[in-house]
C-alpha cells in the first residue's frame, strides 16, 4: 500500500547533494530518504539547520580555494 | 579566485527546497500513473521518479482522498470478482 511522508524536498547539483549527504553521515539527523543523485527528502524541522550547515561548508570550501591561491 | 567564488555562489543558489509529501510503496504502476496524473492535474506535483514509483506532491489532502477512492475500487472489483467465484 501507497505511504505518504512529510518533508523538505532538496535538490541541488549532485556535488552540493554529496555535501549534504556528508553532513548528515556527521550526525545522521537530517535526511529521512536519499532518493537520487540530484534529490533528498530532508525532515522539515531540521531543514533550516541544514541549510545553515551547508552555507558553513560551502564557505569552508571558499576559503581553502583562497588559502591556496594566495600562497 | 573570483570565478571561483562566483561559482560556489551560484551552485548555493541552485538549492532547491520544497515542504511537502513523498509518496512511494505503489503495488501497481496503474495506481501510481493515475496518481501522478491527478497530483498534475491538481497542480501540487513537484516531481516524480518512475523507476522508483515516487512522487512529490506539495498538498495531500485532495490526493489522499483519490487514492482511498481508488483503494476502495480495488476492494469493490475484489468482492465482485470473489462472489462470481464462490
Amino acid at each position: 500500500m501507497p505511504r505518504a511522508q512529510r518533508g523538505v524536498l532538496v535538490r541541488a547539483d549532485p556535488s552540493i547533494k554529496a555535501i549534504i549527504v556528508k553532513i548528515d553521515a556527521e550526525r545522521n539527523d537530517f535526511i529521512i530518504e536519499d532518493i537520487d543523485d540530484e534529490c533528498i527528502l530532508v525532515k522539515e524541522d531540521k531543514y533550516p539547520e541544514l541549510k545553515v550547515k551547508l552555507e558553513q561548508k560551502l564557505q569552508d570550501t571558499v576559503k581553502k580555494v583562497e588559502d591556496s591561491s594566495s600562497e | 579566485v573570483m570565478d571561483q567564488v562566483s561559482l560556489w555562489e551560484v551552485e548555493r543558489e541552485r538549492v532547491q527546497g520544497n515542504a511537502g509529501y513523498l509518496i512511494k510503496d505503489f503495488d501497481k504502476e496503474s495506481e501510481y500513473e493515475q496518481v501522478c496524473q491527478y497530483a498534475q492535474d491538481l497542480n501540487v506535483l513537484v516531481k516524480k521518479w518512475d523507476a522508483k514509483r515516487m512522487l512529490f506532491v506539495t498538498q495531500i489532502n485532495q490526493v489522499g482522498d483519490f487514492m482511498k477512492r481508488l483503494k476502495n475500487k480495488r476492494v469493490e472489483k475484489g468482492k465482485k470478482a470473489g462472489g462470481v467465484a464462490g
